[in-house]
């Protein structure tokens, strides 16, 4: 499979990343995902699926020190790459061509 | 070390444990502090699994990541969170490893009854230690509270923490800089009356603080106000929620009732909250606490329970040294009653759980040696099995399925077996946690706490997958197996390996059941060795039962004594009963009071010398219920009466204390330092009784006629024994009415045979519980191991058909053909069997604390188990060797050709 294919929560963590701008770091990632799509998220497939991204050069990332505020600690912050961007928009406009025409299914 | 600060330590120490394996230090600080954010979140957002779900998160990271390793990880077919595809070739994968699983039954049995064996002792024993170690007290900010004692030092050798006297309390509460605030209480039995009916409730007395101090307040009614800590004002009651509910059921109108309590009308003011309860006992009334003046003054008499709560940041070190700075500051002019005499803090935790702390730590640790024994053969079955489809799996990769795609079919049916040997080893643990605590010790502490909660599981569910993921997945140099067998079963490297593995299973296996077996060996003896002491009395057909008199209307001794007697008659007069006695303390249940004397004609003595020694007022005839032996003199008899010459009869401890070796005590005289004008004749020695333990050496005491005690004195509450000839069911129902005729007041209570009460006594009890328990885990680990050498051997021989056929073919006679495999096995059993009695010698050596009567390197221990395991392992051996022996040689072969 060639690197423009996104698979489904691959998809959903980028977009989350977006959401998320300078504070996407894991917890905040699942948190996100976790609310927006009302089911629960494993901290590992979040885990994985970040260093499947990083490898394929959608997303970068890089430590963070620790917040002066008390009990802080290094963060990873994860920030997405043109590439991605570009994947997103690309992903959105098949979509949106797909659907175009189509009577809309979850309001019946 | 408790509270939530621990729970996070502990689950970080397992974190790193579990991550370890897979990611660099970095990475794995990141990971840990990722799933405690995400747990913290949750636990705020309210959630009430955030617990659970951490435990998942982190059981799912080998996971994730293992499949990720397999598959490369670069493509996005590896993503199957939330797409249907994905999922449905799990859902493939998983039917396909069940269908596996089930086509080969007897690698699946014995899997899941390994682990289900394994998993369901050692969840149960981790929800004693989770319940009773781990959980953090019920209150806020356990972390800061202590409890403090005063140190007797006088006994050179042992330090003897005690109550505190309430003059000390009050100072230390007043002077000490590290304590935000100490409170003092006394518990004891009080007689309630309700609706005309007499009862014993356990009361505690507390003074304003203890309730601030532990974080409690009342759910219904109010809590005591400040002026009812005052004397006169302190007529008040607040009952616990449990005894509102069971007493009155639950009625909110019972903050109308008024009680009369100890002979005093009381109101109700308040109900305290549900399950609270101070130091595990069950306190049903409380009242508060006002001291009398002289009260204040009292440095000599040792009753209060004193707790405090650390200032916020202090440590108990810092309290430690602050109290010791206030003894040494009071300490000069009260020279009388503070020379020789310290303070302790410890946390209250440590304070409650200290003396089960090692047991529990000893089962756990031999629980840790079954779950690993269960573990390796779970790891021989299934190297065994993975040799035995080693042909099948080269098949398999010939047509072109990818090493990764193998290794995560095994990972698959690993964790369908780990969850279903974890899910029935579950429901054995809450069967076996149940049994543990009926049977425990009724000294184990917070025994309430104990149960299977989702810490518990998630440790269960843990603990299946390390065991099978080990099993399966990190069998050392499993890769190098698979390799090796590729050439074929019958290669000379394959079996190489094959063998050296084995060998290292067998011995280990043989290592850890000979430890087990040892550690279980001494604690049966030891057990042996104390039910042997000789307790000083006799328990034989000796029932006991408490008697307690209404303190209003029976206030000192000349008023209580004849009421005793009446009862005592009643007891004698029931037909059966051959002697009857009564005491104030009975042996291995009762705490002594004990009380300071001085031996007239002999110097007074410095006061830091110990001489408060136990004062036990008793009837005549109480030396012959109990058969206490008379060395010399007499014992006491009917006319050691009031207005009679006042006489005592003392132990031989006490005369070794007191006199010289070839002093005669008979015809010397004693008094109470606090009562020189009351003077005792010595009359009689008795021999000395096991008062406060079993395992404990007997101390210095004295016995006194309560018959002739003047009103300074005041008996409590009382035990009579009762010897009888027959078994009698009457005693109990006829003392009962006896005392009924009396005063309605009067209660008896507890009734129990003497035998009884010393199979329960603590150390017994205690000892007997840990070595049935460890009796329970070496026989598991026997049988375990007998099963894992058995299988190994079976397989060794079947491996070696081609070889022992040609054999045997050669010449070799079948009998020959078992010795040669008997020896090899033999020679591996002996080198597991030195390594484990060298671990066994370690382990025992920890455990010493908890031998008796004998050393932690008891030669018929270790030789006994080693006799055991060799036992085991031989039989486990003679079988397949036999079968190997009568192998037709013509038939291997032809067929291996």
């Amino acid at each position: 499979m060639g690197n423009d294919v996104l698979g489904g929560f691959e998809h959903q963590v980028l977009i989350a990343i977006l959401r998320l701008g300078s504070e996407a770091y894991s917890v905040p990632i699942v948190l996100e995902l976790e609310r927006r799509t009302g089911k629960s998220v494993a901290a590992s497939q979040v885990y994985v699926t970040l260093r499947r991204l990083e490898k394929r050069g959608l997303v970068s990332s890089r430590f963070e020190p620790p917040p002066a505020a008390e009990g802080g600690r290094e963060r990873r912050v994860f920030k997405l790459e043109p590439a991605a961007l570009e994947l997103l928009r690309e992903t959105k406009r098949v979509f949106a061509r797909l659907w175009d025409g189509l009577p809309i299914l979850d309001e019946a | 070390m408790s509270g939530p600060a621990a729970g996070g330590a502990l689950r970080r120490r397992l974190a790193a444990l579990v991550l370890g394996l897979f990611l660099e230090a970095r990475e794995r600080a990141q990971v840990t502090a990722d799933l405690e954010e995400l747990r913290e979140h949750r636990r705020r957002a309210g959630s009430r699994t955030a617990g659970l779900r951490w435990w998942w998160d982190l059981v799912r990271f080998p996971a994730s990541l293992l499949i990720q390793r397999i598959r490369g990880g670069s493509s996005a077919s590896a993503d199957h969170g939330g797409v249907a595809a994905g999922a449905g070739t799990m859902r493939y994968d998983v039917r396909h490893a069940v269908r596996r699983l089930r086509r080969n039954p007897s690698y699946s049995v014995a899997v899941l009854a390994t682990l289900t064996v394994t998993i369901g002792a050692a969840t149960a024993v981790f929800s004693a230690l989770n319940g009773v170690l781990l959980r953090p007290l019920p209150h806020p900010e356990p972390d800061r509270l202590v409890r403090v004692y005063e140190v007797d030092r006088r006994a050179a050798d042992v330090e003897d923490r005690n109550p505190v006297a309430v003059a000390n309390y009050r100072d230390w509460a007043e002077m000490n800089t590290t304590m935000s605030s100490m409170a003092a209480l006394n518990a004891w039995d009080a007689t309630a009356v309700i609706d005309g009916v007499a009862e014993r409730v356990p009361v505690a007395l507390v003074t304003a603080e203890v309730f601030d101090l532990v974080g409690v307040s009342a759910v219904l009614g109010r809590a005591f106000r400040a002026t009812e800590y005052e004397e006169g004002n302190d007529a008040v009651l607040m009952l616990s929620y449990e005894y509102w509910q069971r007493r009155f059921g639950g009625d909110p109108a019972v903050l109308d009732r008024v009680i009369e309590f100890n002979g005093t009308q009381m109101p109700v003011v308040g109900v305290l909250p549900r399950g609270f309860r101070l130091f595990e006992r069950n306190l049903d009334v409380w009242t508060p606490y006002t001291f009398s003046e002289s009260a204040l003054e009292n440095r000599r008499s040792h009753y209060l329970t004193v707790l405090g709560r650390l200032k916020p940041g202090v440590t108990v070190a810092q309290a430690q040294s602050d109290l010791d700075r206030v003894v040494d500051l009071i300490r000069p002019t009260n020279a009388e009653f503070l020379d020789g005499w310290g303070v302790n803090v410890m946390l209250l935790k440590d304070d409650i759980v200290g003396s089960a702390r090692p047991a529990l730590l000893l089962l756990f640790a031999a629980v840790g040696f079954v779950l690993i024994l269960g573990a390796v053969n779970v790891s021989a079955v299934t190297l065994t099995r993975a040799l035995d489809t080693a042909h099948d799996t080269d098949v398999r990769r010939a047509i072109g399925a990818t090493r990764g795609r193998l290794l995560q079919e095994r990972l698959i049916e690993s964790v369908l077996l780990a969850l279903t040997g974890g899910a029935i080893g579950i429901g054995l643990a809450v069967v076996a946690t149940r049994g543990l605590i009926s049977m425990a010790p009724s000294s184990l502490p917070r025994a309430d706490a104990i149960g299977v909660d989702p810490t518990v599981l998630a440790f269960a569910l843990l603990v299946s997958l390390v065991t099978v993921l080990i099993g399966t997945v990190a069998i050392p140099g499993g890769g190098k197996v698979a390799e090796g067998l590729r050439v074929s079963g019958r290669s000379v490297t394959s079996s190489r390996v094959r063998r050296r593995w084995q060998a290292v299973f067998i011995g280990s296996q043989i290592a850890l059941s000979v430890t087990l077996l040892v550690s279980a060996g001494l604690m049966v003896r030891s057990l042996s060795r104390l039910m042997a002491v000789d307790p000083g009395f006799e328990a034989a057909r000796t029932m006991t039962m408490r008697i307690q008199l209404p303190g209003a209307r029976f206030s000192d001794a000349p008023s209580q004594g004849p009421v005793l007697d009446a009862l005592l008659d009643s007891a004698l007069a029931v037909p059966g009963v051959t002697a009857a006695g009564i005491t104030n303390y009975l042996p291995l249940l009762d705490t002594e009071g004990t009380w300071s004397v001085q031996i007239v004609g002999q110097p007074e003595r410095r006061p830091d010398e110990k001489r408060d020694y136990g004062m036990h007022l008793v009837s005549p005839g109480y030396f012959e219920t109990m058969g206490m032996r008379v060395v010399s003199g007499r014992a006491f008899d009917a006319a050691d009466r009031a207005g009679r010459p006042l006489v005592a009869v003392v132990n031989e401890s006490f005369v070794h204390r007191f006199f010289g070796p070839r002093e005669n005590p008979v015809g010397r005289r004693m008094h109470l330092l606090a009562r020189p004008e009351e003077v005792y004749e010595i009359v009689g020695v008795v021999a000395d009784v096991h008062q406060e333990s079993l395992d404990v050496a007997p101390v210095g005491a004295y016995y006194l006629p309560y018959a002739q005690l003047s009103d300074y004195h005041w008996i409590g509450v009382s035990r009579l024994v009762a010897r009888l000839g027959v078994r009698s069911t009457d005693l109990v129902p006829i003392v009962r009415r006896a005392a009924r005729a009396l005063d309605p007041e009067i209660l008896v209570y507890d009734p129990r045979t003497m035998a009884d009460r010393v199979t329960d006594s603590s150390a017994v009890a205690r000892t007997r519980f840990v070595s049935m328990l460890l009796a329970v885990f070496a026989t598991v680990a026997l049988v375990l191991t007998a099963i894992g050498v058995g299988g190994a051997v079976t397989q060794w021989t079947r491996q070696r058909r081609r070889e022992i056929g040609i054999r045997l073919s050669m010449g070799a006679t079948p009998s020959g053909v078992i010795r040669g495999l008997v020896t090899e096995c033999g020679r591996i059993v002996v080198g597991g069997l030195a390594i484990g009695l060298l671990g066994a010698n370690a382990f025992a050596r920890v455990q010493s604390a908890m031998l008796f009567g004998i050393t932690s390197t008891d030669a018929t221990t270790y030789l006994s188990a080693s006799l055991l395991v060799t036992g085991g392992a031989f039989i486990a051996t003679l079988l397949p060797a036999v079968r190997a022996g009568r192998t037709d040689p013509v038939g291997v072969l032809r067929s291996d050709g």
